[in-house]
């Protein structure tokens, strides 16, 4: 297969491109600016927290916002340590390691200092799949994160698999409130208390990001998370990869069709933020759901 | 043909292969091929259209999520 651009061989073949090395490379951060463009993500002159574990994902993004953006904005990374043994305390070594390199500084909050406990004691103590109560202390504790250095605006590095894979998941739920509320600028309720999300990579694929981060060198390391893979969401995941490679860009009709379902919704339509009786920040409920976990496991 | 291959879930292990395709060896693999992505020894990035160097020691990077 060769390059659509160069005719050199391709060491890509996706919906975005057939493409060598070095074009595959300019592609890629091409379409991150376009999406910051188009859904004007970054504004001259915003402090962008850029959520940071350490990984392929992150070190991309960062490299990336760092490039483009660090003389006409603040950046700040922020990372979250889950407390996950033999995994977390690696990629944070790494995210200091590049952070010095692109000269951001960087700020660490952890699950132990929120709770009292790991990621790793949450697991030994807590029935279920350990990703549902992951992702709503990680969610928490971003927006808290952002919002105590002051960001305009957070960047998480989530990519199209992972979109499509939230599409999919809650249409399956038939949670269609909770679809309204992705997309590459997410939360649709403006409230002091919470920090927009930018996704610069939401038209970039998992491999993409992952074949990005190692042309560039990116010294990531190459294996999930030892509790990733389970129930749901890793079921989907696995079903969205085979789709895309049977029907070249399926992850993107699925993102799209999210997008004109959005676009045609009343997306404030009944939806009431209130404050969390015990941290302060909004919340649908009067407990929030990272303190009503708090609770459940200082107890 | 055989091809030998690296992976940090299974270490290494030889493959045989009748056509020699990388979409074979995608396929005995499990995978899919947005789901990998495979490394000659020569830093060669495999497309799924391509056919397998026979003396060629591929690296098999699943891709994963998170990160």
């Amino acid at each position: 297969m060769e390059c659509e651009v160069c005719n050199l061989p391709a060491v890509v073949s996706t919906n975005n491109g057939t493409l060598c090395g070095e074009h595959f490379k300019e592609r890629f951060e091409s379409i991150t600016l376009e999406t910051i463009k188009k859904y004007k993500l970054i504004k001259r002159g915003e402090t962008v927290a850029v959520a940071n574990s350490g990984g392929k994902d992150s070190l991309s993004l960062l490299y990336i916002i760092s490039k483009y953006f660090r003389k006409s904005n603040k950046i700040i990374s922020i990372t979250i340590d889950e407390g996950i043994k033999g995994y977390r305390d690696k990629t944070m070594e790494i995210m200091k390691e590049y952070c010095k390199r692109y000269g951001v500084d960087y700020k660490i909050y952890s699950y132990k200092d929120f709770t009292g406990k790991t990621m790793d004691d949450i697991t030994g103590v807590r029935k279920g799949i350990p990703c549902s109560a992951c992702g709503v202390l990680r969610r928490y504790l971003i927006n808290y994160a952002a919002s105590e250095v002051k960001a305009d605006k957070v960047a998480t590095a989530h990519n199209m698999d992972d979109e499509a894979e939230n599409v999919v998941m809650n249409l399956v739920q038939n949670d269609l409130e909770k679809m309204i509320r992705l997309g590459a600028y997410s939360g649709i309720v403006k409230d002091g208390g919470f920090v927009p999300r930018i996704k610069p990579f939401l038209f970039l694929s998992e491999k993409e990001t992952m074949l990005f981060s190692i042309l560039n060198g990116i010294n990531a390391i190459h294996t999930p998370c030892p509790y990733a893979g389970f129930g749901f969401r890793g079921l989907i995941s696995r079903k969205i990869k085979q789709f895309e490679t049977e029907f070249k860009g399926s992850k993107r009709n699925i993102i799209e069709s999210m997008l004109k379902i959005k676009e045609s919704t009343d997306t404030k339509k009944g939806i009431k933020i209130n404050r969390c009786i015990h941290c302060g920040f909004p919340s649908i409920n009067e407990v929030c759901e990272a303190c009503k976990l708090r609770m459940e496991l200082q107890n | 043909m055989e091809v030998k291959l690296k992976n940090v879930n299974f270490g290494e292990k030889a493959v045989s292969l009748s056509s020699g395709s990388v979409k074979e060896l995608i396929e005995k693999l499990d995978l899919n091929d947005d789901s990998v992505i495979l490394i000659g020894k020569n830093g060669r990035i495999y497309t799924k259209d391509e056919k397998v160097d026979e003396k060629d020691e591929i690296n098999v990077i699943e891709v994963f999520s998170g990160g």
